[in-house]
């Protein structure tokens, strides 16, 4: 603590006269909870004003300014000049403890800018926004001499209830809120001052502590009545924390070493009575050397710059449960019979995740963990705003100096005792962040929208992962062999590496198709991406490189619904722009040429679900197992976990050059001019086989489970049974048009058309298909 | 059977749309396997079915596959301007294999000693020695409009393919860019 400087600068504090503290006389009632000696009640009115309160660290600061504590509103909106009403009676017990018990009315402590600045008292320039917060608290607090590590520390046994919360962003008079919020808490800390071999230290240490929260809803102030959801968990955690002096840059700041354990955390979003869970969560979460400094980033502007060495989560998620009612899940959780519906949660299965943040080079270039929180979001949308000046670093592998650890992050997913581990995962990325809370409005030429904007700027990052690794759930699964099998998923997105530089937004915002939900909109650009179709250990594959994506999607609701999660889009449309379809290495592989896929659609749709094939006959037409047998099938018990997400996508005819479904292919190769010659299906689009409707579209569902199936070697003719990762797929649409095909080529003066219309009507399309090593 | 391989041939180069790309079959012996270094890949096993039950529309053209309407996909396309279509029509049936294979191969050597001349990464796509095929079939017609509801509609039924029982298909198919992209 002898590096560390504190300085809190509290130029202009202001108790207003209504502010006041008595002595009362103790009625019989509360006498009668009290032990020992004779205590102090104090009634307080409060009303609390600060111009600035700064921390400064080395001679940078940051500050809250406008720090205001008064009675909280009563619809959680603009602040009052009222008072808090607070009521503490503070009593010594017969063991020699401090009691507190506090009784705090509605509260609000609120600032309204947060400012970087060398100047205590006169920070100026851009701000971070504002926040308040807003409650009404019950609780008790007991202070004892002795901690955990020796008779000279303090022990914190404290228990409170919380009632009619809110918590709130706001940047520019616009506020996003989470409204309604109730919560109880229960912790034993203590705090002690050791000594180890790196220098002294604060020690915190909170065993086993316990909570319940509750969100009623999410809220923005463009129109309170719209709710994003309601929240939910209950937690049982414990956590150690070294706190030192001396931070990271220059001779002040803080660090910390900080070990998190979850015993046991639910967590779950409600939508108007249809819950997505997370249940019976565990595992930890460790940071080495985590340090807090104001301090400036590559470019010189201030921040507050928070960085670490090495973060280590290991996370289970026992279930994701999708469309329950909390009354089922609370029945779940507590053991008892489940009632109105099946007799298990519809469960996608569980998760597990291993991710390990530390140092590492990827291509040639360094990558750390270090995140600069600074004033200013989005420089159209006003002077308020949050920026991160982030740098991001996820290892598949580590040396801890001595052993060089491999597979150190990896996800895996299992349902119905088998799994897949995306293996060898390695993440990278560096560049600003910016959060606003906006509303829809035109600003200096930028589109703004209801909700909170999240937006990306020169943000260059990527991934990739080793391969899957599928068997058993146990710890056999990490020895097994890695093999191929992301390409069945192609249809949803996932590549196996992907490198990408980004910029745009999303930005969040309140209410779904109906009632309560979130509603999206966004406009990302990728540019210089690269992204592998299939891949393979050695990095060989096909590579979709000099990808620019740019991407948009308009009124993008998300809702929990009976069926699951349903994504509905009111219209999007995208432009991907491949330079070169190279196969092979991923810089120096031939290409295949440039290929351009723009799509435009009106009311497409995803829905995830839990429950995958569940019972299928494979290789026959047959709906139980002595029909398949007798249809020359195999029946196939999938089990009751797994996810099937279902696609609809309807192709809208066009209205722009970018609004239009289009493919285009084009190749130098075979021109004596090495002009480009183009082969271009234009003009795509869905209908319900009239030509007139488009409610249809493409639909595909996408079942996926972990199953067993038979594989020869070709070579030897050994036949083994392995797990393998199966995708069971039905494409389905009444009519997709293609308005032309033609032949461009720059040196003639129109194009050729091939073909003047092409319908492909009545598809019903199923594959089952299982992906294994090859053997 | 060999216009059915060239027929599953000419269906993965179409997917893959990639025209000027080279592709042919060879047989790996296990000297060439030996040679193959880096490699996952995917072995697929499964079936691809098609209107097994019909498809999405029921119309008057259209039917489930209980009836005597036709119950399968139907492609049209038309090659002249305001001319007729011609159609792939009433296209059902499925396969099942055992053993596709994918990856990314180097090679480098082999081939007579064509491989070390070659020395470039392929698309192998290894066959499965056995397509089993389920009553596939397609008929061949010409039409006056491009779909069966339109007004005018007039259709003439050329031929009908069918297809059913085991196609044996051996060795790979090497699938590579050949030009200077």
């Amino acid at each position: 603590m002898k590096k560390q400087a504190l300085l809190l600068s509290i130029s202009s504090l202001l108790f207003v006269p209504s502010g006041f503290a008595e002595l009362t006389k103790l009625n019989d009632g509360v006498m009668s909870g009290i032990s020992g000696q004779s205590g102090i009640t104090l009634d307080l009115d409060l009303h609390l004003e600060a111009a600035e309160i700064a921390y400064f660290d080395d001679g940078a600061g940051i500050a809250i300014q406008g720090v205001k504590i008064s009675g909280a509103p009563v619809d959680h909106g603009v602040s009052t000049s009222n008072a808090a009403k607070m009521q503490y009676i503070v009593d010594i017990e017969s063991d020699g403890s401090l009691n507190i018990g506090y009784d705090i009315s509605p509260t609000r402590f609120e600032f309204s800018d947060i400012r970087l600045g060398t100047e205590a008292g006169n920070m100026t320039g851009p701000s971070g926004g504002g926040f308040f917060w807003d409650s009404q608290v019950v609780g008790n607090l007991k202070l004892k001499s002795g901690g955990a590590l020796s008779a000279d520390g303090y022990t914190f046994e404290s228990g409170y209830t919380m009632t009619d919360g809110a918590f709130g962003y706001v940047t520019q008079g616009n506020r996003f809120w989470l409204d309604d919020i109730d919560s109880i808490f229960q912790s034993i800390m203590t705090l002690d001052v050791a000594v180890d071999s790196v220098g002294t230290y604060l020690n915190i240490n909170l065993d086993h502590y316990t909570g319940e929260y509750s969100v009623g809803a999410i809220r923005h102030s463009s129109d309170p009545t719209k709710s994003g959801g309601a929240l939910w968990g209950q937690y049982d955690k414990s956590s150690n924390i070294k706190l030192r002096g001396g931070g990271r840059v220059g001779v002040e700041g803080i660090t910390l070493d900080i070990q998190n354990t979850i015993h046991d955390y639910d967590f779950a979003w409600g939508d108007d009575g249809k819950w997505l869970g997370f249940l019976d969560m565990s595992g930890h979460y460790n940071i080495d050397n985590l340090t807090l400094d104001v301090a400036p980033d590559d470019s010189g502007d201030l921040g507050l710059a928070i960085a670490f060495d090495k973060l280590d989560i290991a996370l289970h998620i026992d279930k994701v449960v999708l469309g329950e009612t909390k009354a089922r899940i609370s029945d779940y959780l507590d053991g008892n019979t489940l009632a109105n519906g099946p007799a298990y949660l519809k469960s996608v299965g569980s998760f597990d995740a291993n991710l390990l943040f530390s140092d590492q080079n990827v291509d040639g270039t360094d990558y750390t963990n270090v995140f600069y929180v600074q004033a200013g979001g989005h420089v159209d949308a006003g002077d308020q705003g949050l920026r991160i000046n982030a740098e991001f670093s996820l290892v598949d592998e580590y040396n801890d100096g001595s052993v060089l650890y491999e597979n150190v992050s990896n996800i895996t997913y299992a349902e119905d005792g088998n799994a897949v581990m995306l293996s060898g995962l390695q993440s990278w990325g560096k560049g600003d962040l910016t959060l606003n809370v906006t509303k829809a409005e035109t600003l200096n030429g930028t589109e703004f929208f209801d909700g909170l904007r999240i937006g990306f700027e020169n943000f260059s990052g990527g991934y990739k992962i080793d391969g899957l690794r599928v068997g058993a759930n146990d710890s056999s699964l990490k020895n097994q062999q890695v093999q191929g099998g992301s390409e069945l998923l192609l249809a949803l997105g996932v590549f196996p590496s992907y490198d990408f530089t980004v910029d745009g937004h999303m930005t969040i915002g309140t209410g779904g198709a109906s009632g309560s939900g979130l509603t999206i909109n966004s406009d990302i650009h990728i540019t210089n991406g690269r992204a592998a179709l299939m891949m393979d250990e050695g990095g060989q594959g096909i590579w979709a490189s000099g990808l620019d994506y740019d991407i948009h999607k308009r009124n993008m609701t998300i809702d929990v619904t009976d069926d699951g999660l349903a994504i509905v889009e009111a219209e999007s449309w995208s432009v991907m722009d491949i330079s070169d379809l190279r196969l092979g290495d991923k810089a120096s592989g031939k290409s295949f040429g440039r290929f351009i896929v723009k799509k435009y659609e009106t009311g497409s749709s995803m829905v995830i679900k839990a429950g995958g094939s569940g019972d299928i006959c494979v290789g026959g037409n047959a709906s139980d197992a002595s029909g398949c047998a007798s249809a020359g099938g195999i029946w196939e018990e999938r089990g009751q976990e797994g996810i099937t997400v279902s696609l609809k996508n309807i192709l809208a005819e066009a209205v722009s050059e970018t609004k239009r479904n289009s493919f285009t292919w084009e190749s130098k190769s075979g021109s004596l001019s090495s002009a480009p010659m183009q082969l271009v299906f234009d003009n795509i689009t869905t209908n319900d086989g009239d030509g007139i409707n488009n409610t249809y579209g493409i639909q595909n569902d996408i079942a996926i489970d972990i199953h067993q199936t038979k594989v020869v070697n070709k070579t030897t003719g050994a036949v083994s049974n392995p797990l393998g990762f199966a995708v069971n797929a039905r494409t389905s649409f009444k009519e997709l048009s293609v308005g032309s095909v033609q032949m461009n080529h720059a040196n003639a003066a129109q194009p050729s058309t091939l073909l003047y219309g092409m319908k492909f009507q009545n598809v019903d399309m199923r594959s089952n298909l299982t992906a294994t090593p090859i053997p | 059977m060999l216009n059915h391989v060239n027929l599953i041939k000419n269906t993965l180069l179409l997917s893959l749309l990639s025209f000027s790309v080279a592709a042919e079959l060879s047989s790996i012996n296990d000297e060439e396997m030996s040679v193959i270094s880096g490699q996952a890949g995917v072995y697929l096993s499964g079936e691809i079915t098609l209107n097994e039950n019909g498809g999405p529309i029921q119309n008057a053209y259209f039917g489930d596959c209980t009836d005597s309407k036709r119950c399968g996909a139907r492609l049209a396309f038309q090659t002249k301007q305001d001319g007729g279509w011609f159609v792939l029509d009433d296209m059902k049936g499925s396969f099942s294999f055992q053993g596709l294979t994918l990856r990314v191969r180097d090679i480098n050597s082999g081939f007579g000693g064509d491989g070390a001349n070659f020395n470039r990464q392929v698309l192998e796509i290894g066959l499965p020695d056995q397509i089993k095929v389920d009553k596939f079939q397609y008929t061949y017609a010409t039409s006056t409009t491009a779909r069966p509801s339109d007004a005018g509609f007039q259709q003439t039924d050329i031929y009908t393919v069918e297809i059913d029982g085991d196609i044996t298909m051996q060795g790979n198919l090497l699938v590579f860019p050949t030009g200077d992209n």
